[in-house]
């Protein structure tokens, strides 16, 4: 494959777009603190704190996920074709698994207290439903992934993989930054 | 400790003193919002403002220090290049003095900021 | 590798791969960054007036004590809509979308931006954003609550109208088109600078915007959570600002403030940039203290992040808050001074040729001088509390937003009209147009630091006589008509130059930028062969330029082998790889449309229909990247 030595335009072009999704992310995360630090009480209308067990295991794995995806990135840059896709395969499959255990927590929160309920419920499930957004978009970007690598591996798709792994690790990197948050008061 | 190479000593003297002001002036904020909203949620009167305005202020301010030396330090060692030559040098130099200037505004209002949070003692409407 | 023929053939060959469908197809599918910039200038132009005629019905309505030519709900609509045109679909459209596009990619060496469809894409979102924020003008039900919209006026329960839903889903539909410029413009000045033009040779026109472009990336998303918030509140109930469920309308402020203070640096920077450019060429010397000019354009836009409470200072915030606003609001002012001491001393030093667009420029200096003195007093607590609210307040941003930004822009109409047509203006009615808009700017504008102090709030639909207000809102209104000549004056003498200017050649006025080595109008491909760089003033420096023509005729850097253009590395902007462009596309007007969909049933309230055409938002996306570029 061929080789430069500066980082390529479709990589610069998400990682500005992943900046800005970043400071999209600081405004909710200050929001949540601003509306804690205004609060009589947090959380509010005697809603229960979150666990943290689950949040902060479910956020690992998201994490350990990073490593194949990496590894995808180093392998494609090789030319090795069969290694990318299996390894972006595997990290989907960890991803998917993710977003659907969260999906599973975020609904059994609804049924304890809703985004209506009072601002704490707004905030909670803002924050977490719009992070939840960007891994769903992450896996539709890893299916695209998957469909054209089936026919081998060009410059083009090289640069694509490495620019959707940098999408994952700043998700990854923001997932962190929610999930601290979320588990916060506990 | 091998000298810091001369791009080392430009970058830190472009990105060291805006970093710390940007962190200074979040933290420095939060905390007084922590303090003085009376959400009981919130730092109330038991953590010592101050005391952590001071230390956030003095780390920043060392930080932006640092970025001013590293920026004339970038600058000196290229002294008799031309804004215009091709990099390294030409490069190095201009933004040597891009750095000299802009870090001590930081540093500017690291100080003054600093300083008006620890001189306001109470939570007083402006 | 270079193809085989004479530099005559190159040429040839050149126009011939850079070629676009012919007719208004060939318009609708451009990826032309010129033709995209001309596209945004046709429509914020429109929306120029469009916001003009708001302004002049405000005026009139306010020529006479107790007037009664609008309601007051009339009123309402008509200042929120004035100042959101103005704002979103005017000043930053014309400066990034018609300017930026237009120009950066000529004056760093390159054939096009580093993302061309995506381009074409933020046009036609800016276009369906704008037909969709008048269309709630066309019902009758435009925002009314003020450019900043505070909550609670602007929430369900003081709003219950559509109008509300159209500022903020038109806002948020309208800041993708700006982020995705953004992101162009960042990567474009990153990779797609000619060889050799390192970071430090690089015009301070590009800093201007390097600086605009990623104070957008960081501006925009708090003012799309303030946005999507408030929806939020508004169609689903939830309390992020009310009181009463635990939420703060001051969390709204904040928001907006993180994104509106910055806003103002990226309306003024784009100026500052054309100003820099206007002014080497006219005093025929360097621009004094290059680095310190480039530093000031990146600063002004960095420490814009740090001032927004400066905007809440009458709300009750504790000092010790306020405090920390206050002095980077302060120190603010000093890398604006630098500027302006480098301007002066350059226009001193040089010697300077008044022709139209310096006499722009001198204008904006003025104005600017007037507005940024009248800022740096609402740094004062004490004083800002006085006058916050009052004309005062619409005194000084009407200097620094009008006076100040717009003037460079007027010049810079004139000055790159050459470029751009071929023809020359007419520089007697030129000069005309500008003392015409200067006069009229000063008399609309300088009165209201007057009636401000005498206590006359903002947002007012009329006022009673006896207050000592009548005498100087007539002088206003009627400066503003003789401004509205004035600047009909430069529209007419752009039009008609347009067919019957004198013909000029590549480089009328001795410009220093790459833009007026291209032919004028530019060819497609802008340079037959990717220029030799070796200062931010590439035309005065002749050897480079004799060594371009003997590039052609030996083919180096001709790149005719495809429709392609160079990357290099980002700091230093040495050669990395030529790449193949995308030409011609149906996807970027394609996937504005579908958007467009998403927003109106939101609007509407049909969220499955929204979310149908969000996924087919995402086929359209996929049909786009669906062929790739050919491998070299």
């Amino acid at each position: 494959m061929r080789q430069t030595r500066a980082l390529p335009n479709g990589w610069w072009g998400m990682a500005v777009f992943m900046a800005s999704e970043a400071a999209l992310f600081g405004s909710l995360i200050g929001t949540y603190f601003y509306l804690e630090f205004t609060g009589r009480q947090w959380p509010l209308g005697g809603i229960a704190a979150p666990s943290v067990t689950a949040p902060l295991l479910l956020t690992a794995t998201l994490v350990a996920s990073s490593v194949p995806m990496a590894l995808a990135s180093a392998a494609a840059r090789r030319g090795r074709t069969g290694a990318t896709w299996l390894l972006v395969f595997a990290a989907f499959v960890v991803q998917s698994g993710y977003l659907a255990a969260q999906i599973v927590e975020y609904t059994s929160d609804l049924d304890k207290f809703q985004p209506d309920t009072n601002a704490y419920g707004s905030i909670y499930f803002t924050l977490l439903g719009a992070h939840h957004i960007h891994v769903a978009v992450g896996l539709l970007l890893d299916l695209w992934l998957l469909a054209r690598l089936l026919s081998g591996l060009t410059d083009y798709r090289v640069k694509a993989v490495r620019a959707i792994a940098l999408y994952w690790y700043v998700v990854t990197a923001i997932a962190v930054f929610v999930v601290a948050t979320q588990v916060s008061p506990s | 400790m091998r000298r810091p190479s001369r791009d080392l000593l430009m970058w830190t003297g472009l990105l060291a003193a805006p970093a710390a002001w940007a962190g200074q002036h979040v933290a420095g904020l939060s905390l007084e919002i922590a303090r003085c909203h009376d959400g009981a949620a919130g730092a109330g009167p038991g953590i010592p403002v101050d005391a952590i305005t001071l230390a956030i202020g003095v780390v920043a301010a060392i930080l932006a220090t640092l970025g001013v030396a590293s920026a004339v330090a970038a600058w000196l060692s290229t002294r008799g290049a031309d804004d215009d030559d091709p990099p390294p040098a030409g490069r190095i130099h201009f933004m040597g003095v891009i750095g000299m200037t802009t870090s001590p505004l930081f540093l500017a209002m690291i100080v003054m900021s600093t300083a008006g949070g620890i001189a306001i003692m109470e939570c007083v409407q402006s | 590798m270079a193809v085989i023929g004479t530099g005559a053939e190159r040429i040839e060959r050149l126009g011939r791969i850079w070629e676009e469908r012919p007719g208004v197809l060939g318009w609708i599918t451009t990826t032309d960054h010129k033709r995209i910039g001309l596209l945004y200038l046709f429509t914020t132009l429109v929306l120029f007036a469009a916001g003009g005629v708001e302004a002049l019905l405000l005026r009139t309505q306010l020529i006479k004590a107790n007037n009664g030519l609008l309601s007051p709900e009339a009123y309402n609509e008509l200042f929120t809509l004035h100042g959101v045109t103005m704002v979103f679909f005017f000043v930053i459209p014309i400066s990034i979308g018609a300017f930026g596009n237009y120009l950066l990619p000529l004056m760093i060496g390159a054939r096009d931006m580093a993302f061309p469809r995506m381009n074409a894409l933020s046009f036609w979102i800016f276009l369906a954003s704008g037909i969709f924020m008048y269309t709630s003008l066309a019902i009758g039900d435009a925002p009314d609550a003020g450019w900043f919209n505070y909550v609670p006026l602007s929430a369900a329960r003081f709003s219950p109208g559509p109008n509300i839903d159209f500022y903020c889903l038109g806002l948020i539909f309208n800041g993708i088109a700006s982020t995705l410029t953004a992101v162009n413009f960042i990567v474009t000045m990153f990779k797609g600078r000619a060889p050799g033009m390192s970071m430090n040779r690089m015009p301070l026109f590009c800093f201007a915007f390097l600086a605009v472009s990623l104070a957008l990336v960081f501006a925009l998303p708090p003012l799309n959570v303030a946005l999507i918030l408030l929806e939020l509140d508004r169609q689903v109930g939830t309390h992020f600002y009310d009181v009463a469920g635990g939420g703060d309308p001051l969390l709204w402020q904040h928001l907006f403030w993180i994104f509106g203070h910055p806003e103002v640096y990226i309306i003024i920077l784009p100026a500052f940039g054309i100003a820099t450019s206007i002014i080497p060429t006219f005093t025929h010397r360097r621009m004094v203290a290059f680095p310190l000019v480039a530093l000031a354009e990146i600063l002004v836009a960095l420490i814009g992040f740090g001032v927004w409470a400066h905007h809440m200072f009458a709300t009750g915030l504790p000092a010790a808050e306020t405090v920390y606003f206050s002095a980077v609001s302060l120190i603010i002012v000093v890398p604006s001074a630098i500027q302006l001491f480098a301007w002066l001393t350059t226009l001193l030093t040089g010697t300077p040729d008044f022709q139209t667009p310096l006499l722009f420029i001198v204008g904006f200096i003025v104005f600017f001088i007037i507005g940024g003195l009248s800022g740096v007093m609402f740094a004062a607590v004490p004083f800002d509390q006085q006058v916050t609210d009052t004309y005062f307040v619409v005194a000084h941003f009407h200097f620094v937003i009008f006076g100040a930004a717009v003037f460079p822009l007027l010049g810079g109409l004139y000055y790159w009209f050459p470029k751009v047509t071929g023809r020359m203006y007419s520089e007697p009615v030129g000069k005309l147009s500008f003392w015409l808009s200067f006069a009229g700017t000063a008399i609309t504008f300088f009165p209201m630091h007057i009636v401000g102090l005498l206590g006359m709030p903002r947002r007012v639909y009329t006022y009673p006589h006896g207050l000592g207000w009548d005498a100087t809102n007539l002088i206003e209104t009627l400066g503003s008509y003789l401004l509205a000549v004035g600047l009909l004056m430069v529209a007419a003498n752009l039009a008609v130059s347009r067919f019957r200017g004198k013909r000029v050649g590549r480089d009328p006025f001795d410009g220093a930028t790459l833009e007026w080595e291209a032919s004028s109008p530019p060819k497609p491909y802008n340079f037959p062969v990717i220029p030799t760089v070796s200062s931010p003033y590439p035309m005065w420096d002749r050897r480079d330029r004799k060594k371009d023509e003997r590039k052609l005729e030996r083919g180096e850097m001709v790149l005719d082998a495809g429709h392609e253009t160079p990357a290099t590395t980002v700091v230093d902007a040495e050669l990395d790889e030529i790449l193949e462009m995308p030409s011609d596309s149906p996807w970027p007007p394609l996937l504005a449309l579908t958007l467009a969909l998403v927003f109106v049933f939101l609007l509407t309230g049909h969220w499955v229909t929204a979310v149908v055409f969000a996924g087919a938002s995402a086929a359209v996306l996929g049909a786009w990247h669906w062929k790739e570029p050919e491998e070299a």
